[in-house]
């Protein structure tokens, strides 16, 4: 303990944007000159366009860079962002572990990664083992019957699973309206469930931070569809009632979907299947280590139990009686496909290689670490920040502001921006929606000791001096190259692209941006 | 395990800190009910060295040559976009929600949103969606919101068969319906047919959806089916599946398309089995609030400098809940910087120039085909895709088999979307094809000696 904070000051470079200081007539791609199709004429590509050639006053804004200017600039670039592989990343409900580099060796074979998706299935045969593994091993670690890695990200993965429930209602004759979904979950799930058309129907939770079962029992009845659950949920904490809420729900013919954006949680310690999680999605790209990118792209990948199995989207990945794979399109229940082609592929080799190299130990202990990781945080800090809920929790843990807002006017934004002066990224900030003022930690099991002490040292600090001096709250960040930006001013009068007349300097830039929006 | 790095020296006081006396003990608020009393059943572990050689036998090689397009053409991308992917702080890093130490990725997006808003001729881009089959799904389902009494929406037979079973998903889940549009001998929109679609649907149509260049690679009538559209109050939505074709071919937004998508898949540097790409997705200023998906707008810090932040997320599912305008989250921001990596390297010289290019192949294939007697089935205004069609199923099933014994795939066969078409191939040509690939694959079509 007692470390120097991670962040000091460095060198740094600006960068204007690509088509400020273009280089003119200058390129960074050689393509091939000197056979016969390259001297087609100009007329014949011309005549070949029609009426359809583009037009002399179409511009396009693309730079006018050679290769080393381009690498420069996006070497620049990158060193403006945080990222899991300078420090820790403790983004709660996003499980910022450690991406393996493997997992971009692999996907990067040129075995799979040029392979064209309407390549005859006999020259796709290793792909498709790779994706047939990856759904039984998925569907073994979440306790399912069958899964289907076609979504792209977790959001497609909510909107697979629900359409799956509606679908299997709509088999049986039903046409429920509603979908209960408790306060704290995440954003995208009453956005899918209202994408639907199915109403809204919000569940209290208790003191101790899980769902109210009496608040069930009073919603739940067959004009509902079932429940969007998350467990552990975002607080944290484990749903200990959730066999009890899953009898409830499929006593009255609904069912449970799973949000498996916790999943980090309970690898070989318990499985949504097995606790009555009808069908859930997983994130790759947070549990499995699929690089994050900025944003994606990710893998949804939804598992479903015995019951939602036939709606799951075509195709399956198969196995004929002589071991081939094939991809099964003849599934007359099906609710379809969701995406182009079969899912994002590149990120289903990078989540097999994951898990291939864990292996079933490795994964139980990933989690075990996860946990401990963050009830070790919410052991050290508890004295520093207000705990939101007194109950254990396990891969992730959420303070509050309470105490500094009471006493220092200081609130989380002010908690987080302070803290990326210590070198820190700081926790998810104001969610879940239920916690007033949320800072939500989540470590992961790649964090060792050594960092999870710089990371509680840092908050600690940044707590000790929310007392003292708050004022550096407050203008925090101060170690950035750009200080706190002003969101509110972007929303007004958004700017969503360069043009030329866009000016490089603040003040006029500011003129620019009311004027393109009718204000004066 | 060479990813944890905790010792049992480290677990042991951490436990301390705590006061607990096990890791098993952090785990009592699961109820015995719901746990797991077993092991994973799933292969044991492997070391880097044995997965390295797993992984190499079960990947094998890439395909020899291959003339497959059909909405995952490939480009040519230099090895310098995959290397700068692999930096750890593009590779490693969130979604920018904390702007200040996230301004590297947010720029970029501000720049992909640049380019991709001039390439697809439209007012404002966002930051990508998941694939183009999903953004054009977005776009009609935006349309719908655009015009809430409008229940149809008529797309074209010519738009890419998956794109289409995708928005069939979508939609109908939506409670829209999608008609079809019927195709002309020339293998396009057929805007006589399309008229009287219109008609009978009596003003209650949301949006007319085309792409161009087609399925089949044919340029559509685009001002004529936007000037349609927009008489009978529809907006006019339109796919694409190759950007490419946008160094040579007019721009929808400039004819004044209300929303564009297209998949830029091919510019990224992996087909990966056809993804991830990256969706892209444009429309004009003034349906801006009812966009799905992620937007990164300029703004000034502090101390007045220039930054960018997410911003209007008002639209979104984390600020909107259930009032949403889509539930995307995650969307593919890694291939929309690879994407952004890469057209800025052809930049605004080499871009026509590769557009020009894949012209020219195609030309060159088409010229070679028909000198040895191979049937192209369309001929009009095309880009980087031809449809030949052979007299029997024998010869063309022959051919196939023959060329894939050489691991060569010559196109995709047409007649799994579009039984009109039996025995048809659809062979896509570009740049990455040298003068000689294209000749020993027009010999093996027509069946004629080099
Ligand atoms: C709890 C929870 N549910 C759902 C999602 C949505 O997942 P994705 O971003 O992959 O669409 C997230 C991720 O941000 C999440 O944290």
């Amino acid at each position: 303990m007692n470390q120097p904070p991670a962040g000091r000051r460095n060198f740094d470079f600006n960068e204007p944007l690509l088509f400020e200081k273009i280089n003119e007539g200058c390129f960074g791609v050689d393509l091939p000159e000197g056979e016969a199709s390259h001297r087609i004429a100009d007329d014949l590509v011309a005549l070949a366009l029609g009426n359809h050639a583009r037009g002399e006053k179409e511009t396009l804004s693309l730079s006018e860079h050679s290769e080393p200017e381009i690498c420069r600039h996006f070497t620049r670039l990158s060193r403006w962002n945080f990222s899991i592989d300078t420090n820790s990343y403790p983004l709660g409900s996003c499980t910022m572990k450690y991406n393996p580099r493997i997992n971009e060796w692999a996907g990067r074979l040129p075995g799979f990664s040029q392979l064209h998706p309407y390549l005859p299935e006999e020259r796709l045969q290793g792909a498709l083992s790779i994706m047939w593994d990856l759904q039984n091993s998925l569907s073994e670690i979440g306790g399912f019957s069958q899964t289907t890695l076609q979504p792209s990200a977790g959001a497609q993965g909510e909107f697979v699973g629900v359409m799956m429930i509606k679908a299997a209602l709509k088999a049986r004759g039903e046409n429920r309206t509603k979908m209960l979904v408790p306060q704290s979950a995440h954003g995208t799930n009453p956005a899918t469930a209202a994408f639907f058309g199915f109403e809204v129907v919000s569940l209290r939770s208790t003191p101790d931070g899980c769902i109210d079962l009496e608040d069930i029992k009073a919603k739940m009845n067959e004009d509902t569809a079932g429940i969007m659950i998350t467990n552990p949920n975002t607080l944290g904490i484990f749903e200990k009632d959730i066999v009890t809420i899953s009898h409830m729900i499929h006593d009255q013919g609904g069912f449970v979907y799973g949000d498996g954006a916790n999943l980090n949680a309970l690898m070989g310690m318990a499985r949504p299947g097995d606790f009555g999680i009808d069908v859930m999605h997983f994130n790759l790209h947070k549990t499995f280590t699929t690089p994050h990118g900025g944003g994606g792209p990710g893998c949804g990948a939804v598992g479903a139990a015995q019951s939602l199995t036939p709606f799951l989207p075509v195709p399956l990945v198969a196995q004929k009686a002589d071991g081939a794979f094939y991809f099964d399109n003849d599934r007359p229940l099906s609710i379809g496909k969701v995406r182009s082609f079969y899912g994002n592929f590149g990120m289903m080799v990078r989540a097999w290689t994951y898990i291939r190299e864990m292996g079933p130990a490795g994964l139980k202990k990933a989690s075990e670490l996860a946990v401990l990781n963050a009830n070790y945080i919410r052991a050290r800090l508890k004295d520093h920040y207000h705990l939101a809920y007194q109950t254990d929790c396990l891969h992730e843990v959420v303070f509050t502001d309470k105490w500094q807002q009471e006493k220092n006017h200081v609130s989380t934004l002010d908690i987080a921006k302070r803290l990326i002066d210590h070198g820190m990224h700081p926790p998810t900030i104001y969610f879940p929606l239920v916690v007033s003022g949320a800072l939500m930690i989540e470590p992961t099991e790649t964090e060792s000791k050594v960092q999870v002490d710089a990371t509680c040292d840092a908050f600690i600090e940044v707590a000790a001096e929310a007392k003292s001096n708050p004022e550096n709250l407050k203008s925090a960040p101060q170690n950035t190259a750009l200080r706190r930006l002003d969101e509110a001013f972007a929303a007004r009068n958004p700017v969503l692209k360069w043009t030329p007349e866009m000016p490089t300097s603040g003040e006029a830039f500011k003129k620019y941006a009311q004027l393109l929006n009718g204000r004066e | 395990m060479r990813y944890l790095s905790h010792t049992p020296g480290d677990i042991h006081s951490m436990l301390d800190t705590m006061q607990k006396p096990s890791i098993e003990s952090l785990f009592e608020s699961i109820p015995k009910t719901a746990r797991l009393n077993r092991d994973l059943d799933l292969p044991k572990a492997l070391s880097e060295i044995e997965l390295k050689k797993t992984l190499q036998k079960i990947a094998g090689q890439a395909p020899a040559a291959s003339f497959l397009g059909a909405g995952a053409a490939s480009h040519f991308v230099p090895e310098i976009v995959s290397q700068l992917l692999l930096r750890g702080e593009w590779l490693t890093a969130y979604t920018p929600y904390q702007p200040e130490v996230s301004q590297g990725t947010l720029q970029a997006i501000f720049e992909f949103q640049t380019i991709v808003a001039s390439l697809l001729g439209c007012d404002v881009a966002n930051a990508s969606m998941y694939d183009g089959a999903t953004a054009l799904a977005e776009a009609l389902l935006m349309s719908a919101r655009l015009k809430p009494n409008a229940k149809i929406i008529l797309i074209s037979r010519a738009v890419h068969p998956e794109y289409r079973e995708v928005c069939q998903t979508l939609l109908t889940a939506a409670g829209l319906h999608l008609a079809e549009i019927p195709l002309t001998s020339k293998g396009t929109t057929d805007i006589a047919a399309l008229k009287n679609q219109i008609g009978k649907a009596h003003g209650n149509i949301a949006a007319i959806a085309y792409q161009s260049p087609n399925f089949f690679g044919q340029l559509e009538s685009q001002a004529e089916l936007i000037d349609l559209a927009h008489s009978h109050q529809a907006l006019a939505v339109v796919a694409n599946t190759d950007p490419v074709a946008f160094g040579a071919i007019q721009s929808p937004g400039n004819l004044g398309a209300d929303i564009v998508v297209s998949e830029g898949l091919g510019l990224c540097g992996h087909l990966s089995l056809g993804a991830p790409g990256v969706g892209l997705f444009a429309t004009k200023q003034q349906y801006l609030r009812q966009m799905p998906g992620r937007l990164c707008g300029a703004t000034i810090d502090s101390d007045g400098n220039i930054g960018f932040v997410l911003t209007l997320s008002t639209r979104e599912q984390h600020i909107r809940r259930e009032k949403a305008t889509s539930n995307i989250c995650t969307n593919h921001g890694l291939m929309a910087l690879a994407f952004t990596i890469t057209t800025s390297l052809y930049g605004k010289l080499g871009f026509k120039k590769l557009a020009k290019h894949n012209l020219q192949k195609t030309i060159y294939f088409r010229q070679q085909a028909k000198r040895l007697g191979l049937h192209l089935l369309f001929d009009g205004p095309h880009f980087n895709e031809t449809v030949i069609q052979f007299a029997q199923k024998e010869t063309l099933e022959k051919t196939l088999d023959n060329l894939q014994k050489q691991d060569i795939f010559a196109g995709v066969k047409l007649d799994k979307w579009y039984p009109e078409y039996p025995n048809c191939l659809l062979v896509n040509t570009t740049e990455l094809h040298s003068d000689d690939d294209i000749d020993k694959l027009t010999h093996a079509l027509s069946q004629k000696g080099l």
